[in-house]
């Protein structure tokens, strides 16, 4: 086989396949969940072939001559994400077996599956702006369509229109600065288009960035507009692991580490990157440790890592932001499809119904405690690496403040790994519901993720040595060496310093009562996502009024004025002219003859 | 010998008939004049130009569709008069558009 074709394969077999779900769904439905498997496994296989490639340069399509040929760009920063979107959606295709078992409309569900990993895989592997647009927005769609599978629901519905509306906001500025590249350069390459960056005037140049961190901000779920992602958690479990935890929403941290190089030519927006990074992770942090919806609780953590990797792109660790995005889309998928099973198993998303669970899951249990270990950074876990990764470009970046902002956040999220995973799954049982372990297809992926969890950090090696090919800095490093270095880091003390303060904020939560009756305010805030919510609706609802009245003002007043005002003045011109028409054969003779003259008068004259 | 103010008595006398008589024959009777005075000014013209024997065939056309627009008019006279047995004009209200 020509191996130049395996990026094209991998794209082409899970759209192929998308399309073939609904063809098979009319002639044999009960085959569809494991043809939809099959075809993960197939783009799976072909996925180990990618990494061989890195470097390759791949067929390119020529769509429009001069304007647009797209192909692909294989360097390491754009196969990770390509990667995980495979196997992750592979592992979370098996699980689907078992979780969405008694649903209904399965087609639906695994052709938009499918075809969300086939877009996902496009957007990451594109070397063309407008291409990577394209996919971008399939993407969205797909997500729109999976919040909203259980479309009967009116909160599913409404939460696909919101995760739709809100993420296009963020679309609007990614297409802005597409299209201002484009104009400057000539070119929607994006090889070329970053290379002429430095050409490019200082105003223009700002507005770019700003359009392509209004993207990724939309899309990765970051302050303000990260209100979509809790609301999407009504989604099933499955595609909130795959797309709302594990691939989708780190496009935009792709995106803002794919035009890196643009960025570092505006310092100032790269501080605002940090802050808002390091806002959004003490936010998701702080509501997550407050939630009492199972989902919500993941959602925001979801929203809180998202911003570390903002931050480590911020201070220039672009590798770091990669890094902790790989071993996030592997822990948090992980606690995804955990939490799936226990709400396959109980019914409620609500952890107060829920205790006690370990002895009955076993194999829940323990995979979700490894997941959430690694998301408080526990060391020799994945998330530990990544994560005092970031720390430590901070810290050699010279941002205190955001770094401060990012230590208390993790802190939170020590606090709130350790309070899901008691309440959930220690402690006394509080409902009667009578739960087993889930099936075997559900509890391999979980084994296969918690697993990668504990080692996925070694393949730092391999990550680094090709990672000079992306045309950004980053030394290479064994996974010794990454051990040696992590444990000697000033920021492994803090680090340590945030598990340990977690963990006890969690032995002594029971103590820390009186904070509730010392400022109830506080609760109240924390308890409506810190009012977010309330203000957009309460600006939609201004921008929607005042909008019908200047759409009525301009409708009845200035459009059915013209019409009115047209109107009389015909009826006035009929009702004068009617008076011509008197029907006496005289007048109308009359008129004969003063013709007549006139007509002689232009003869002769 | 000059024929033109024949002509233009002709003619004003048929004007005169079409705009002051009220009796649809009248008026038939004026149109007749006005028609008249159009033919004597066509053979005065070829007279005038020496191009009689074109002129002639021209006014002798001109009689012949006279008769047929004659016959027309009494016809519509004539429905008219079994519709409202009446010829005066001021009867004809329903040409008002």
């Amino acid at each position: 086989m020509n191996l130049e074709m395996i990026p094209l394969l991998l794209l082409i077999v899970p759209l192929a396949g998308a399309a073939l779900v609904p063809l098979l769904n009319l002639f044999f439905s009960k085959a569809v969940p494991l043809f939809s498997v099959f075809v993960g496994l197939v783009t799976a296989v072909i996925g180990f072939f990618l990494p061989g490639q890195i470097g390759a340069k791949a067929v390119s399509i020529v769509w429009l001559p001069g304007v647009l040929k797209t192909g692909f760009q294989l360097d390491t920063l754009s196969v990770v994400p390509a990667l995980i979107a495979t196997w992750i959606g592979f592992l979370v295709l098996i699980y689907s077996l078992g979780y969405m078992k008694r649903e209904e409309n399965l087609s639906r569900y695994y052709s938009l599956t499918l075809l969300f990993i086939a877009s996902m895989i496009g957007m990451s592997l594109a070397d063309n702006f407008l291409a990577l647009f394209f996919f971008w927005e399939v993407m969205g769609v797909c997500s729109y369509a999976l919040i909203g599978f259980f479309y009967k629901d009116p909160k599913a519905a409404s939460a696909g229109v919101k995760a739709f509306l809100t993420t296009r906001i963020g679309d609007i500025g990614l297409l802005a600065a597409i299209l201002t590249i484009y104009v400057l350069t000539g070119t929607f390459s994006i090889s070329a288009g970053l290379a002429s960056g430095a050409r490019i005037a200082l105003p223009l140049l700002n507005f770019i960035a700003f359009g392509f961190i209004l993207g990724a901000v939309g899309k990765s779920a970051q302050m303000p507009l990260h209100v979509w992602l809790p609301d999407a958690m009504e989604a099933p479990t499955t595609i909130s692991a795959l797309i709302h935890a594990a691939t989708m929403v780190n496009a935009g941290v792709y995106l803002l580490a794919r035009v890196s190089p643009l960025l570092a030519l505006v310092p100032s927006w790269l501080t605002v990157i940090q802050w808002i990074g390091a806002l959004t992770a003490l936010l998701g942090s702080l509501l997550a440790s407050f939630h009492n919806d199972l989902k919500r609780i993941l959602a925001y953590s979801t929203i809180s890592q998202l911003g570390y990797m903002f931050l480590a792109v911020g201070v220039g660790g672009v590798f770091a932001s990669q890094f902790h995005l790989f071993s996030h889309a592997i822990f948090k998928g992980l606690l995804f499809l955990c939490a799936g099973a226990v709400i396959h198993e109980l019914g409620t998303k609500d952890i107060r119904e829920m205790g006690g669970l370990w002895k009955f899951m076993p194999v829940t249990g323990t995979t979700f405690l490894i997941g959430a270990l690694a998301l408080m950074g526990l060391p020799v876990l994945n998330g530990f690496f990544s994560k005092d990764m970031i720390l430590e470009e901070a810290m050699v970046a010279g941002s205190w403040g955001p770094l401060i902002v990012a230590a208390l956040a993790a802190l939170l999220t020590a606090y709130y790994s350790l309070r899901t995973t008691a309440v959930v799954f220690w402690g006394k049982r509080r409902t009667v519901v009578h739960v087993h372990e889930a099936p075997a297809v559900m509890t391999v992926p979980l084994a296969l993720l918690a697993l990668g969890s504990l080692v996925s950090w070694v393949l730092v090696g391999p990550l680094t040595a090709s990672w000079t090919k992306t045309g950004l800095e980053a030394p290479h490093i064994t996974w010794f060496e990454l051990l040696k270095e992590t444990f000697s880091s000033t920021a492994f003390i803090i680090t340590a310093c945030v598990i340990v303060l977690g963990f006890l904020i969690f032995y002594y939560r029971k103590n820390l009562g009186w904070l509730k009756e010392k400022v109830p305010a506080f609760f109240k805030a924390v308890s409506v996502g810190l009012g977010f919510d309330i203000c957009y609706s309460w600006l939609s609802r201004l921008i929607y009024s005042t909008s019908s009245i200047l759409s009525n003002f301009w409708e009845e007043k200035v459009m059915e004025g013209i019409n009115r005002a047209t109107g009389k003045t015909s009826v006035a011109l009929s009702i004068s002219s009617r008076e011509m028409q008197t029907g006496d054969l005289h007048w109308n003779l009359l008129y004969v003859v003063i013709a007549l003259i006139i007509i002689l008068g232009l003869i002769l004259w | 010998m000059n024929l033109w103010p024949f002509v233009f008595a002709l003619f004003a006398l048929g004007i005169f008939c079409l705009l002051t008589r009220r009796n649809l024959v009248k008026i038939l009777i004026g149109l007749e004049l006005l028609s008249k005075g159009a033919t004597l000014a066509l053979i005065w013209s070829g007279i005038l130009r020496n191009s009689l024997a074109y002129t002639q065939s021209l006014a002798v056309i001109v009689i012949a569709i006279e008769v047929m627009v004659v016959a027309i008019f009494l016809a519509l006279v004539y429905a008219f008069h079994e519709k409202s047995s009446s010829l005066d004009t001021d009867d004809m209200r329903r040409l008002k558009g």
